[in-house]
């Protein structure tokens, strides 16, 4: 299977030359960076769901950047404010409260107006009672835009840690992206799925999250509205109200917080919002 | 009338009396112009004054393309033309260097030179070149204000320069008014110009079995006639004569330079002109202030195929690099590479300059046709007439855009063309030519307009968002007519205003050679369409705000100014009824750069230096505000020598300003020479209000990759 990931992500960097060739002369040498903070009224990931109640998500981002390519690297906090109980989702031990988990990564990037590759290395730890588990796993991610239609397609190779192949793919449509100047204002709706190639945590004594069996795992229609309003040109103030159904096929993404298994359909509404730094609004 | 559910009207209403204290209601003046005793000869003066205002502008006239402007390629300009007749009826032509003039200017204008020289409302025609890369900012109209630019909002200090300029502009030719003769005629000029919306055009009566319209003749679906007055001074000892002014009026959007575009720039008119002055003056001795008016151009494009590097932002990933983990991509416009931008320009540039000579050559050879004709026999009679519109005879009682104007027209096709879909298939967008931007709604007044952003769209846009007045005005000068009206009008919805025109003069004491209708003058409505071009809600019929009727109404209102001056030389101009106007331009903004002095440890240099063969340099010097706005030269490239040459002023069109910002000992202003440079040395000066050299550069040399 990873093999037909990377069979795509080159087949995507062929279909991208001629635009690379059409390409502007790149910038110059430029050191890069951005922080986020936010928070989110509930957390999945993977389509497993994450926590219960709301969290405080922390990123920060930095590298070089020349023209199109860039090395980056980045942290990725999650902080759970509530201590956790037996009865709902969290990634900490019950009693406890805080940081549930930090990850740390570093890519390549190239990015043009229609086409994303990126891969890199991708450090994910865990707070666990008795030790922390951790999870190395290798990355690719390709996304195409044309006009107001987005596919991607991203996967995760786990290397340490646990075992699989984690396939994402997903497209996407923008009914709304504000023409004008002022705030960025979008309206997207995306159709995701999650694919399992090989198991992820068999025979591992300290298992990390992830889907307990193979093969597609879930999928997720999410219709997201988003709202960035500028803070004198420097920082953006964002908001995303999202609703979401998930068909749900993995025992990891319908295990309920009592280990019970939920039925297969689910729907929510999350809610985030935060601050972005730098402002990424394009200039008038 | 629109039938919209009873709930939109309660919450328009309830939207509306909260924004009341927002839409700034400013009652306008109304002048009438006083009497006036004529000298027994015909006397005409013209002027120019400049408008070009500091960078920090938006550009005007393609919505979310009209950028920020940073600078300028050629300076902006009002041109005006005065005419007196033995009898003492005025009449003053004013043509700005704008996307379009807003009926508030027209009046604060008019309110200015009722002062100073008793010219009203009634005697004035100022008009707009309908330049895309002109200063918004002006309008008495809230939703121009907001929409017209990426850059929202009403700057009361630029709309009262604007208005100060043009009193200055037709003070100015007054004051220097001479004994002339003048004389009328037209000429057509083809291959300069082509019909954008052919489609429509085609579902005009009598067109649909044509040749152009089964050959797809665009260049010849338009009216190709350029309509001229030329004026001569006399001397007044020698009865020799000199040449003082043309005003023409020719069908031609003013969309040559691509929106892409972010200096300020007068388009194709401002090359005509330029060519115009040099074919009939080479040796640039004469004064003569040549004017060019836009006519019924409203589906008629510049003879320019936009080059398909030309792109304009598409959604993209707006993140500079992924993130491995955190919040999701950020998606937005994302503007075309640096380097195609750059390419199209300089390929568009060069074929509005293709299209400028066509123009400004027939026009010459008109101009020197007409000297044999020239007379001071021409009586000036005016009709004028202010109208209101909602509701009014044929009218909609609501203005209402389309959904196809959010497609923009060809040409000039913004970001979201071809956006069909909201939420498919609930909510339609409809941004398209014809396509879902029509929509069946038997009973309603706007059928089959399908409402911009329906049905929220007439909620957004409120009350007195847009014009509610149409100021028209008929001036008979000789056997010409020059009809102004405040729109874009199409190619046969104009030709059906002139019919309906010469029709009311059959049978009266004179019959007109030729009839001019100046568009997009007094005021600004958008487009004007016939009935069978708005059913197919293209770009203009969706931008046909009063509903189908507009072109009809227009004609007949035309009509009735044209039979007022039915009668020979000997009558007089008919009183004028000149209305009120109330102009709602929404919250005041500070948007124009205003004077701030010299930085405190100034360091004003000019550097001149050769980059990859041309020649570009870095001014430091006072800030936008301070340097402009001004009538005189700003930079000056020389030949070095002892003669000094001058090969280039500042927005001669060829060496482009660009404000940066401030820097170290001063704000930097770049420029780049846009013509290859000879193998000479040359000199970048800085000159004061006065012409005289401020600061100068070391000399360089830039031939052959410098």
């Amino acid at each position: 299977m990873s093999k037909l990931v990377f069979a795509f992500l080159a087949h995507a960097a062929a279909m991208a030359l001629p635009l690379a060739a059409q390409s502007p002369a790149p910038d110059p040498f430029k050191v890069v960076g951005r922080a986020d903070a936010f928070m989110t009224s509930g957390y999945h990931w993977r389509g497993i769901r994450r926590s219960s109640g709301p969290l405080f998500q922390l990123d920060g981002a930095g590298g070089f950047a020349l023209g199109p390519v860039a090395a980056t690297a980045g942290i990725w906090l999650t902080l759970d404010p509530r201590r956790a109980t037996a009865t709902h989702h969290s990634d900490l031990a019950a009693g406890e409260k805080g940081l549930s988990e930090w990850d740390i990564w570093g890519q390549l990037s190239w990015q043009t107006q229609r086409v994303t590759l990126a891969g890199g290395v991708l450090r994910s730890q865990f707070r666990r009672p008795n030790r922390d588990p951790r999870v190395t796993e290798l990355f690719g991610q390709t996304r195409l835009q044309s006009g107001r239609w987005s596919v991607s397609l991203s996967g995760w190779r786990a290397v340490a840690g646990a075992d699989g192949l984690y396939l994402e793919p997903a497209a996407g449509f923008h009914h709304l992206v504000w023409p004008f100047a002022g705030p960025a204002i979008t309206w997207a709706t995306t159709l995701r799925a999650g694919i399992q190639a090989g198991h992820r945590q068999e025979s591992l004594p300290q298992p990390v999250p992830g889907a307990t069996g193979t093969g597609l795992t879930h999928i997720t229609a999410s219709t997201a509205a988003r709202l960035g309003i500028h803070v004198a040109n420097v920082v953006a103030i964002v908001g995303q109200l999202s609703a979401e159904v998930q068909y749900r096929r993995d025992a990891a993404v319908r295990r309920r917080p009592d280990g019970s298994r939920g039925k297969p359909l689910k729907i929510w509404l999350p809610i985030q919002v935060g601050l972005s730094v730098p402002l990424r609004r394009p200039g008038q | 009338m629109s039938t919209s559910p009873s709930w939109h009207i309660a919450l328009a209403a309830a939207l509306g009396i909260a924004a009341c204290g927002t839409w700034q209601a400013q009652p306008l003046p109304a002048p009438v112009s006083t009497e006036n005793p004529g000298t027994g000869w015909l006397e005409a003066g013209a002027a120019t004054v400049d408008i070009t205002p500091p960078p920090g502008l938006g550009l005007a006239g393609t919505g979310p393309e009209s950028r920020r402007s940073t600078g300028y390629r050629t300076r902006l300009y009002a041109r005006a033309l005065f005419l007196q007749d033995p009898r003492g009826e005025r009449i003053a032509f004013v043509v700005m260097d704008l996307a379009h003039v807003s009926a508030n200017l027209h009046r604060l204008a008019a309110a200015r030179l009722f002062e100073r020289i008793g010219l009203g409302a009634d005697r004035l025609i100022v008009s707009a070149t309908h330049t895309h890369s002109g200063p918004a900012h002006f309008y008495g109209e809230r939703q121009y204000n907001l929409n017209v630019s990426r850059v929202p909002g009403y700057d009361p200090h630029w709309a009262q320069f604007l208005a100060n300029r043009i009193a200055d502009a037709v003070e100015s030719a007054r004051d220097v008014k001479r004994r002339a003769v003048a004389a009328t005629g037209s000429i057509p000029i083809l291959g300069a110009t082509r019909n954008r919306s052919l489609a429509p055009f085609c579902k005009n009566d009598g067109w649909q079995d044509s040749v152009v319209c089964k050959e797809r003749l665009v260049e010849h679906a338009l009216d190709s006639m350029l309509v001229m007055l030329r004026v001569d001074a006399v001397n007044a000892r020698t009865a020799d004569t000199t040449p003082l002014a043309s005003y023409s009026v020719f069908a031609i959007h003013g969309t040559g330079v691509p929106s892409v575009n972010t200096l300020l720039d007068g388009d194709v008119h401002v090359r005509i002109l330029r060519r115009l002055s040099r074919l009939l003056d080479p040796a640039g001795r004469l004064e003569t202030v040549h004017i060019l008016a836009n006519g019924t151009e409203g589906d008629v494009a510049p003879k320019v195929d936009r080059d398909p590097a030309c792109l304009v932002p598409r959604p993209g990933v707006v993140d500079r690099f992924p993130l491995a983990r955190g919040p999701g991509e950020a998606v937005d416009f994302l503007e075309p590479p640096a380097r195609k931008t750059a390419a199209c320009l300089d390929a568009d540039l060069e074929k509005v300059e293709a299209v400028a000579e066509r123009v400004a050559e027939r026009a010459a050879a008109l101009y020197s046709q007409l000297r044999a004709r020239l007379s001071s026999d021409l009586p000036i009679r005016r009709g004028f007439s202010s109208n209101w519109l909602p509701g009014n005879d044929s009218l909609c009682v609501a203005p209402e855009l389309g959904s196809g104007t959010a497609a923009g027209g060809e040409g000039a096709e913004p970001r979201i063309r071809g956006w069909r879909w909201l939420f498919w298939p609930l909510l339609y967008l409809g941004f398209e030519e014809g396509g879902s931007s029509v929509q069946k709604r038997p009973g309603t007044c706007q059928s089959p307009k399908r409402g911009l952003l329906e049905p929220f769209g007439q909620i957004i846009t409120g009350e007195h968002g847009f014009p509610e007045v149409a100021q028209l005005t008929v001036v008979r000068v000789g056997d010409a007519i020059f009809a102004s009206v405040p729109a874009e009008v199409t190619t046969i919805a104009g030709a059906r205003i002139r019919q309906a025109m010469v029709e009311r003069l059959q049978g009266a004491d004179w019959q007109p050679a030729n009839i001019a209708i100046i568009g997009l003058a007094n005021g600004f409505l958008q487009y004007v369409t016939t009935r069978a071009e708005y059913n197919l809600q293209h770009y203009e019929g969706g931008s046909d705000m009063y509903g189908p009727g507009t072109g009809e109404f227009l004609a007949r209102r035309l009509a009735d100014l044209t039979g007022l001056l039915r009668g020979g030389a000997a009558a007089p101009s008919p009183p004028a009824q000149v209305g009120p106007i109330t102009a709602y331009p929404g919250p005041a903004s500070e948007i124009m750069p205003l004077p701030l002095g010299p930085p405190r440890e100034p360091n004003f240099r000019v550097i001149l230096r050769c980059e990859a063969g041309r020649l570009a340099g870095d001014v430091y010097d006072l800030g936008p505000g301070d340097v402009f706005p001004r009538d005189s030269v700003f930079l000056r490239l020389l030949v070095e020598g002892r003669d000094g040459k001058s090969v280039a002023t500042d927005g001669d069109g060829y060496l482009e300003v660009h404000g940066i910002g401030w820097k170290r000992g001063g704000y930097l202003w770049r420029i780049r020479w846009r013509r290859p440079p000879d193998a000479v040395s040359y000199r970048l000066e800085r000159l004061d209000l006065d012409g005289k050299v401020l600061r100068k550069s070391d000399p360089v040399t830039c031939a052959n990759g410098g």
